[in-house]
């Protein structure tokens, strides 16, 4: 099978070894990224590249996980590798082993792709410098979930047409949230305002230094706005302690339609899942097909993981001069 | 329809409206709809007049930190008698404390309140809500909720939050909501409440709280207040040293707020001799150094508020051995002449009006004042006729006061909420 790059690749080009996050990615990095998750989004499941054949790829989740886990899992196979799960419930990682410990007999079963999630920020990385195989962060701790973002981003892209110029909400848990430090440093990269919404227990005014405008008044966050970008609530860990009830976060945090109507006409509602209805999205907007993409940012999220192992595979540095 | 009401020939006192005068109001609805120096408009067209006979109109007294009994221990004082007993002594609008049983920490709680507050003739009863579920410390309270419901601001009662990481938190998620939290409450933890510790302490055998745990408790909330921007009112002060931190805060530019009960400007630890239960309060009474500091900082204004901390407790709670006796003392009634009795210690008199009016107003987001369109929240007084405080002349059903054949001044003549007439001396 031919690897087709279509022709709006050249220049672009992805070098790093490791997806481990959106930081280090650079907007031409993201775009050909993008380009390529676009192009396999158009592709019926059967016709994609075996880019992957004969490679291994071994998902390690040590936190559970079932929309990221199996659009790992899928877009592997769609691309002709082996995938392993590992159960991380029953393996030695709960009999005392240390990750490195982990990381070294993994290594020695010589896989080509390990994704991990981890609940604790840097474990990724960490990983990453132990193994030999290509590390794709999967979501570690309150850190980063690069494919998330990516997925929305290219959900974003297929509306609108393009990221700069547009203004994004993020709203709600923003301190605990990977997919929302992810979607900040992304979306700034490509060229978008963003505002971040929530309760200051929720939202630390340090986010301001990352460059984001931030909100603690929803309504004024809303305002005129091309997205509205909503976040799981972890209401049963946090009632009482960062927020008091999840009665009252809807009632100042949740999105509803009058809040909505205060975006623009045509903006877009996003929700990384899993959603808690009535906490923090009202259900009605979250079936309303005209203006929710939530089930699109999944189906994206198989193209842009697609993306990600073809460009670790192939890994292309690029070619801007030389192709000049 | 509403009668257009001229109350002519008083003494209009309210400095911060420009009023140290003769003059007269006309009432209408729930307004002040006319305010007039010397006695120029005789208003043909009101349609009753009353005559002042050259009595003081004050704005309603605003008491702002009082214990309801109900709910949980209406034996004692329902909020329909809370709100009578608060009419006698000048005060048009209560503000009440969270800390019942169970504590005001829902929204139904507050418009429980508000509503058993309007089923008789009493002052306005509003409240603050629980910054903490049951005011335990732990939980974040409804703190949106209680906002929307009404409630003024936030309080933990009379309990301290310990934890740091809790009080962070709650104070982080108040400031979204821009209402005023009273803070500086020093725990009763330390030691044995009831008692400062001290010369006193020592003498009677009673091991008391140090003074420390009410300056430890301002200065930490200081610096909460500094990290989180909350915006706070430290309503208890009643130490030295917790005057002198406030007014060092309000110096560096910290913008806070403070006051102090008025048992802490008139009494002090020697209350307490033969072991005296109803001068058991929380925060407890302090030495005399302690009190003139309180006086001090009132008259400079770094005490903003004067509060009566008005707590009824019935005999079978304060009959008992000192250590298990419950703390405090009512206030509500003679609230008004106890504070005109500061005036004799240099406090100047718009100073402690504005104590009792506008700076709990200015606090809580109220409006207060004599001037056309405010709300006609009145009290008429003769500031100079004498009365001697006793226990026999209180209407509060509980008895726990402190202020026994002690000479005062100041009768509380008419007092007006919303325009009406809730209490009048017969």
């Amino acid at each position: 099978m031919t690897q087709s790059f279509p022709p709006a690749t050249i220049g672009y080009g992805f070098a790093h070894p490791h997806l481990l996050g959106i930081e280090p990615l650079k907007p031409g990095e993201i775009a050909y990224l993008l380009d390529r998750a676009s192009y396999f989004a158009e592709l019926a499941p059967g016709d994609a590249p075996d880019t992957l054949a004969g490679s291994t790829v071994i998902n390690l989740f040590f936190e559970n996980s079932t929309r990221t886990r199996s659009s790992f899992e899928i877009a592997a196979q769609r691309l002709g590798a082996d995938v392993v799960n590992m159960d991380v419930a029953t393996s030695s990682v709960k009999k005392g082993e240390t990750l490195i410990d982990t990381a070294d007999t993994l290594n020695a079963m010589r896989p080509d792709f390990l994704v991990v999630r981890h609940g604790q920020a840097g474990a990724v990385k960490l990983l990453s410098r132990k193994l030999d195989a290509h590390v794709l962060n999967g979501g570690d701790g309150k850190h980063e979930h690069p494919t998330q973002a990516l997925a929305d981003a290219l959900t974003i892209r297929r509306h609108k047409g393009k990221l700069d110029g547009l203004t994004v909400a993020i709203c709600g848990d923003i301190r605990h949230s990977r997919v929302a430090r992810s979607n900040l440093l992304l979306l700034q990269k490509m060229g978008a305002r963003v505002r971040l919404i929530g309760p200051p227990t929720l939202l630390p005014g340090a986010y301001e230094t990352l460059g984001a405008e931030v909100y603690h008044q929803m309504d004024e966050g809303l305002r005129g706005v091309d997205i509205v970008m909503m976040l799981r609530l972890q209401v049963e860990r946090m009632a009482g302690t960062l927020i008091p009830s999840g009665r009252e976060f809807f009632r100042f945090y949740g999105l509803d339609r009058k809040r909505l109507a205060l975006a623009k006409p045509d903006a877009l509602v996003m929700h990384p899942g899993p959603m808690n209805r009535g906490v923090e999205i009202a259900s009605d907007i979250a079936d309303d097909l005209d203006q929710s993409v939530i089930r699109e940012q999944v189906e994206m999220g198989v193209a842009v993981r697609m993306a990600c192992f073809e460009a670790l595979a192939t890994r292309r540095a690029p070619t801007t001069l030389r192709a000049a | 329809m509403s009668k257009r009401t001229l109350l002519r020939n008083v003494h209009l006192f309210d400095p911060a409206n420009g009023h140290d005068g003769p003059g007269g109001v006309v009432l209408y609805g729930d307004r002040i709809v006319a305010v007039f120096g010397g006695d120029s408009a005789i208003a043909a067209d009101a349609d009753v007049v009353i005559d002042g006979h050259g009595a003081t109109l004050l704005p309603g007294l605003i008491d702002s930190r009082v214990h309801l009994s109900e709910p949980g221990l209406e034996y004692r004082e329902t909020v329909g008698e809370t709100a009578r007993l608060a009419a006698r002594g000048g005060i048009s609008t209560v503000i009440a404390q969270p800390g019942t049983s169970p504590a005001i920490d829902r929204p139904q709680a507050v418009f429980a309140v508000s509503h058993r507050s309007m089923e008789g003739k009493g002052a306005r009863v509003a409240t603050l809500g629980a910054l903490t579920l049951g005011c335990e410390g732990q939980e974040l309270a409804e703190l949106g909720l209680l906002h929307e419901a009404g409630a003024l601001g936030y309080s933990n009662g009379t309990r301290a939050i310990a934890a740091l990481d809790t009080i962070s938190r709650a104070l982080t998620y108040a400031r979204a909501t821009g209402l005023p939290v009273c803070l500086g409450q020093s725990d009763a933890v330390w030691g044995q409440p009831g008692v400062t510790s001290g010369e006193l302490s020592a003498r009677m055998g009673l091991g008391g709280v140090p003074v420390l745990a009410e300056v430890m408790a301002i200065e930490r909330d200081l610096r909460l207040v500094e990290m989180t921007g909350v915006q706070a009112h430290f309503d208890m002060v009643t130490s030295a040293e917790g005057v002198a931190a406030i007014r060092a805060a309000k110096a560096r530019g910290l913008s806070v707020t403070a006051g102090t009960g008025i048992a802490y400007a008139t009494l002090t630890d020697i209350a307490i001799g033969d072991y005296r239960t109803h001068a058991k309060l929380h925060p407890p009474l302090r030495p005399d150094r302690d009190r003139l500091a309180v006086v001090e900082g009132l008259a400079d204004g770094t005490l903003d508020t004067l509060v009566s901390d008005h707590c009824p407790v019935d005999t079978d709670h304060k009959r008992v051995p000192f250590e298990q006796a419950e703390p405090g003392m009512i206030g509500l009634e003679t609230f008004l002449s106890l504070a005109l009795s500061l005036e004799d210690q240099g406090v100047p008199k718009a100073r402690l009006i504005d104590a009792l009016t506008g700076a709990p107003a200015r606090v809580f987001g109220l409006e207060r004042g004599i001037r056309p369109n405010a709300a006609a929240d009145l009290v008429l007084v003769d500031l100079d006729r004498p009365r001697r405080l006793s226990e026999a002349r209180l209407h509060s059903r509980c008895r726990n006061f402190n202020y026994e054949g002690i000479p005062a001044r100041g009768v509380v003549l008419k007092t007006y909420v919303n325009g009406k007439l809730v209490f009048e001396r017969s």
